[in-house]
């Protein structure tokens, strides 16, 4: 099917200001409203809805309109085929880097928790990215009991109600040639493959979207990926902290207190709040490295979603400037990203009369400013203060019915707006 | 002393300028706590153990109890108060009698292992280490005259103990029987005089019957039971204790997983009764009736059983007071009694042999919980109980701990265990045994 965009009225039987058209050798888009770019989302929507899944996109399109569409004409159940319109070498370039990385992204997510458990996407994880520079890839993998003994304990707890062991992806890449070039960035996703809530169990309603509770990790990689192809040339460490948050005879419970590596302890007033448990260990593995730029990404609360509705994602951190040049940065990428607050009494808003900390408050949703707190709890965890560190979470990133915009299941809000961060700082920084 | 706290009794009313009748005043290093003329002992126990627990929350950690007015049990509401789960404190109780520094002694140390063990986290505490840790607690304090049978996992349902083995087959840690043999006469075939059963959940999810996030939070506490009989047999063994006497603790994690039992099951118990489980998480009474049974093989003339056992129990008394039930009406008293003479806190629910016929099921002789509208929860829990005591229930007292675990701190208590409650059992087991 052939598209077309047009800045002209669609003919009067075609219905008063409609988005479609159609012509003899294929559709025309009707660009009249304020917002283009979600006009031609939409159409591509309904392109898709009707069936249509092999598209060229033909005439004149800008870089963003032909990304606006691919983002629209989607759908879980197949792979679409979308040959690009006549564009400049550069775009060409991008749009396709953002193809690729923006479907592992979604195929990564959507797969089914079976399919992919812990390890495994670990596995998918390094290889993808082994594949687009293999020469500057190194990778280790850490795995149940040995995760105890090198005591990422938050990983191991969450992990260890399931049959399939929890899984500490560290990713090295190393563009620069010199194995002691130091680490300029640091991306850390939570990877919980599927979230049952643990003994705090969901109600089947809630746990139904719960494959996609691995979508910071897929977010990461991705963004990790799209920077890559987009130049990246400084070292950069990518940490995944992978687990199924079951319910068996093994499994953790409300009560156990955890104790951190940097002696933080932690009580278990909701085994729900798994992701900043598994977040914990892998901003600390992040400080280890020495990064001064960290960046972490979760499908961590239901209150971020409460907040923003689910088109926008929260961005949190104690470094102000960087919250606002990360906003800067999701304009420029055409995400949607809203800062949320979070200060440093953030983190006592979890208090606990047993250890120094609680996991969440405990009630449905950790209430009342939820995904502020949830930051709090993880800036316990951070080097510097906070300075250099981003949390992003990403109430944007899935969709659990589809709408006029988005097909069901994930989407890639947020691997542009982090990919862009990662390049844009690190060259600050240099 | 230098750096702690002087804390002093006052009789008078605290200056103006702390406030009308003010509990505490301060100057230098000194907190006067005002009592009131007209203080009754009760109401000057509360008003120190409320204190104490002002004192202890607003961060002071160091406090010596110094001049007039303070005696034993007004020094153990000092303790009481002056308590919390987490951090460290001192506290000096100050110039003694050789025999009040004795009992005050065992009473601090009984109360607060009770808290620490009920206190500590289900990874720590498990069905094995609590039996191992009770076990510790009274051979620390009777030696050679203890021994002990510890039945784990697989030989529990070989031997009968269908209701901790059931119970507890969900978890990768086995259920524990501990039946503990407190002798100090020197005769191997003196006979026992009485028996205590503690329900020892280390951890209650309610299995698949599962229970909410907010109700599970505090569910470490689920072996009070447990650790409120042990701490009562080393207060009593403190105190004096002669005559031969068991503790039986009923210890298992009641977990959700592919081996867990099942609502529908049905348990065959060694007296023969058949029980349907219509509810996973009414697992309490399912491992005491083990105990009691094991209660009533030993011979014991007496039989005290305490368990955090329903919620309903907690809705009829709040966390203030205990629950006491018995078909004896005489053993009732006397634990009632128990509880007024060591200054604690105990109401009797009803209990008469009809209650039993509330628990009702199609497939088995008794339901394991009684769901038809207008029944008492704490009562029929009870009554289940009643059907594994011998006699009819003669001799046979049950304590449904309902004031045993603060889930959220108030004047008096700190969060989490309180002890509260084993000064009642230790004295109705003095009473039994003279």
């Amino acid at each position: 099917m052939n598209i077309w965009l047009s800045r002209e009225f669609a003919a009067p039987e075609w219905g008063e200001g409609a988005l479609l058209s159609h012509r003899p050798d294929g559709m025309v888009i009707h660009l009249v409203t304020a917002s283009p770019l979600l006009d031609i989302q939409q159409a591509a929507r309904r392109l898709c809805g009707q069936g249509i899944q092999k598209v060229a996109l033909c005439g004149h399109w800008e870089r963003e309109q032909q990304w606006a569409f691919a983002q629209g004409l989607q759908t879980p159940k197949a792979e679409v085929e979308l040959q690009w319109a006549t564009s400049s070498e550069e775009d060409r370039e991008e749009l396709e880097a953002r193809w690729l990385c923006g479907r592992w992204v979604r195929e990564m997510t959507n797969a089914t928790p079976e399919q992919l458990g812990p390890l495994e996407l670990a596995v998918e994880a390094a290889a993808f990215i082994t594949e687009l520079a293999p020469d500057r890839i190194s990778h280790r993998i850490l795995k149940g009991e040995a995760l105890q003994q090198a005591g990422w304990v938050g990983l191991y707890q969450v992990g260890r109600g399931s049959d399939r062991e929890p899984v500490m992806l560290e990713l090295d890449y190393n563009p620069t040639g010199d194995r002691n070039a130091p680490v300029v960035a640091a991306l850390v996703g939570k990877g919980i493959t599927f979230d049952s809530g643990g003994y705090s169990m969901k109600t089947s309603q809630g746990m139904l979207t719960m494959k996609h509770d691995m979508g910071g990790a897929a977010i990461v990689t991705g963004a990790l990926a799209l920077a890559i192809l987009r130049g990246l040339d400084k070292r950069v460490k990518l940490i995944l902290c992978c687990a199924e948050n079951l319910v068996s005879g093994h499994a953790y419970k409300l009560g156990d207190i955890l104790t951190y590596k940097n002696g933080t302890t932690v009580e278990i007033v909701n085994t729900d709040a798994e992701g900043r448990l598994v977040l914990a260990d892998g901003l600390q593995l992040a400080g280890e490295s020495g990064a001064p730029l960290i960046i972490d990404a979760a499908t961590l609360t239901g209150a971020a979603v409460m907040a923003l509705g689910g088109r926008y994602n929260a961005l949190f951190g104690l470094d102000k400037g960087l919250v606002s040049r990360a906003m800067a940065y999701s304009d420029a990428e055409q995400e949607p990203a809203w800062p949320l607050p979070l200060e440093p009494w953030h983190r006592q808003q979890c208090p606990s009369h047993y250890a120094d900390t609680a996991n969440s408050r405990p009630v449905p949703g950790g209430g009342p400013g939820g995904a502020s707190n949830a930051a709090g709890f993880l800036s316990r965890f951070v080097t510097n203060e906070g300075q250099g560190w981003l949390h992003v979470d990403l109430a944007a990133c899935f969709s659990e019915n589809g709408d006029n915009l988005w097909a069901p299941g994930a989407n890639t809000l947020g691997m542009r707006t982090i990919a862009h961060t990662l390049l844009a700082e690190t060259r600050r920084g240099a | 002393m230098a750096d702690m706290m002087k804390v002093l009794l006052s009789a008078q009313a605290a200056a103006a300028v702390w406030g009308e009748g003010a509990l505490l005043s301060f100057s230098g290093e000194e907190t006067l706590i005002h009592l009131g003329a007209t203080a009754q002992q009760q109401d000057a126990l509360r008003t120190i153990q409320r204190a104490a627990r002002r004192l202890e929350s607003s961060g002071i950690k160091r406090v010596s109890l110094v001049g007039e007015g303070w005696d034993l049990e007004r020094r153990y509401a000092f303790a009481q108060g002056f308590y919390a789960a987490k951090g460290q404190r001192e506290l000096d109780f100050g110039e003694q009698s050789a025999a009040q520094a004795r009992e005050l002694e065992a009473l601090v140390k009984a109360t607060r292992w009770v808290r620490e063990v009920t206190n500590g986290c289900p990874e720590e505490i498990y069905p094995m280490s609590l039996a191992e840790s009770a076990l510790l607690l009274i051979r620390g304090l009777g030696g050679d005259q203890v021994t002990a049978r510890i039945t784990a996992g697989e030989a529990l349902r070989e031997a009968g103990h269908i209701g901790i083995w059931s119970v507890g087959r969900g978890s990768e840690r086995e259920p524990v029987l501990l039946e503990l043999d407190y002798n100090p006469t020197g005769d191997r075939n003196a006979p026992v005089v009485a028996a205590l059963v503690g329900k020892g959940i280390t951890f209650d999810s309610g299995g698949y019957s599962m229970k909410s996030s907010d109700n599970m939070l505090p569910m470490k506490s689920d072996m009070g039971g447990a650790a409120m009989v042990t701490g009562a047999l080393a207060l009593a063994i403190s105190r004096g204790l002669d005559k031969r006497v068991k503790l039986i603790l009923c210890c298992a994690e009641n977990l959700v997983s592919g081996h867990a039992f099942k609502l529908g099951d049905i348990l065959t118990y060694k007296n023969g009764i058949s029980v349907e489980i219509q509810n996973t998480d009414a697992e309490g009474r399912l491992v005491l009736a083990d105990g009691l049974l094991a209660a009533s093989d030993s011979g014991a003339a007496h039989i005290l059983d305490a368990a955090t056992l329903t919620g309903a129990a907690k809705t009829a008394l709040g966390r203030d007071y205990n629950a006491v039930f018995a078909l004896d009406e005489g053993e009732q008293a006397r634990a009632l009694a128990a509880a007024k003479a060591e200054n604690e806190k105990a109401w009797p629910l009803p209990l008469e042999p009809w209650h039993v016929g509330q628990l009702t099921s199609a497939f088995a002789e008794l339901g394991n919980v009684a769901s038809a509208e207008g029944t008492a929860g704490a009562t029929t829990a009870a009554a289940f109980l009643s059907r594994f005591v011998r006699d009819e229930g003669k001799g046979w007292v049950h304590l449904d701990l309902a004031a045993s675990y603060q889930k959220s701190g108030n004047e008096l208590w700190a969060t989490g265990a309180k002890g509260h409650g084993l000064r009642t059992i230790a004295r109705w087991l003095q009473e039994v045994t003279q």
